[in-house]
């Protein structure tokens, strides 16, 4: 019989594969886990969530996960320490995702829209402190032209002239 | 956390962690224990529980709360886990059973039966939810009534029952977020006036 660390191991491995042989209720704790990330990561980064839009969010959180294990118990920590993440919406693993989510717009970079309000300092709304307050009616997302595949494509925030 | 230490002077509080995957085979985590220890040292609950389940392994967290093989080395593990967390001298410390949506197929242990030698051999009490017990007999074809016959320990402290039991098209999951079943009242009740005369109904909402 393998050893207990053996099951935990596999069974930890068939929940992040999502293709364990050990039937479909696995697949509910693998909901839940990515569940349970998108949730603190979207209360950590609440702006970032208003910006790029929760189906753009989620996959982003989904990436982001599997390759930044969380190292602790507390959830509300593992948000606390991903100051990075936002950042990482423009490097490698994020570069598929930054494609906008309306059908028909694959392989194009999205370009956000900000109202100003006040100086966007998109950096420290990362912080949990939002220097502007973007709502989902004020924030208009407009796609560029410039291909995401031709640079590593960002989230570029501007001033509406308002 | 100033309300809840407001609360404490009045109320007797208990703190229900999730995090402290107590049945995991890497180490227990020091630094999260000593954030716990602190908060129970600030809030003086009547009682701090855990669940008995496992979320981290390979110094990995998954945040959940995963299912334990009832097995001989597996009871054996958990035991000392209790024993090691106890060692912080909390006011209490029973242990509390989780849903169960996935049977490890190398148990070889019934769930009641595991449950209740961590009991009896640590000494702690046990937190057990009764909605997650008709859930987990729905789930895996077992008597919930002959469970909570079985599990009946030897400090049993209290029993909770929490909302939502939304069926699914596998099996039954845990929502806590719809009200409780009729079928939970009903087991509730059963337990109540069989086994344990001073038990609790809990709204768990975590």
């Amino acid at each position: 019989m393998p050893s207990l660390r053996e099951l935990q191991t596999q069974f930890a491995a068939a929940v992040l594969a999502d293709t364990g042989d050990r039937g479909e209720r696995i697949a509910i704790y693998r909901n839940t886990i990515f569940a349970n990330y998108r949730n603190a990561l979207g209360a950590t980064y609440p702006v970032v969530l208003q910006l790029v839009g929760r189906p753009f969010f989620d996959a982003a959180v989904d990436a982001y996960v599997l390759t930044h294990p969380s190292t602790g118990g507390d959830l509300n920590v593992y948000g606390d320490r991903s100051r990075r993440f936002p950042g990482k919406l423009s490097a490698r693993e994020g570069t598929s995702l930054l494609c906008p989510t309306s059908p028909g717009s694959s392989g194009r970079s999205t370009r956000l829209s900000v109202p100003q309000t006040t100086t966007a300092r998109p950096h420290r709304s990362w912080q949990g402190s939002p220097p502007f307050r973007a709502t989902k009616s004020r924030c208009n997302a407009s796609r560029s032209t410039r291909r995401a595949a031709s640079s590593p494509p960002t989230i570029r925030y501007c001033a509406s002239g308002r | 956390m100033r309300r809840s230490t407001g609360s404490a002077a009045n109320y007797p509080l208990s703190l229900h962690g999730v995090g402290l995957s107590l049945g995991s085979t890497d180490s227990l985590d020091s630094a999260h224990l000593a954030k716990l220890k602190r908060l129970a040292d600030r809030i003086e609950p009547a009682r701090v529980s855990e669940h008995l389940c496992w979320s981290s392994v390979n110094g990995r967290h998954y945040n959940d709360l995963l299912p334990l093989p009832y097995t001989p080395e597996a009871l054996d593990h958990v035991c000392a886990r209790v024993e090691q967390r106890a060692g912080l001298s909390w006011p209490r410390d029973p242990g509390g059973k989780r849903l169960e949506l996935f049977r490890v197929p190398e148990s070889t242990l019934a769930e009641a039966d595991f449950v209740a030698e961590v009991a009896a051999r640590t000494g702690c009490g046990l937190l057990v939810d009764v909605n997650n017990i008709y859930v987990n007999a729905r789930n895996h074809g077992i008597d919930a009534d002959a469970y909570l016959a079985r599990d009946s320990a030897p400090q049993p402290s209290r029993r909770s029952t929490s909302p939502g039991s939304t069926p699914a098209v596998l099996c039954l999951i845990d929502t806590h977020g719809t009200p409780v079943a009729p079928e939970v009242w009903s087991l509730y009740e059963r337990a109540r006036c069989a086994l344990w005369a001073g038990a609790h109904a809990d709204r768990m909402g975590h």
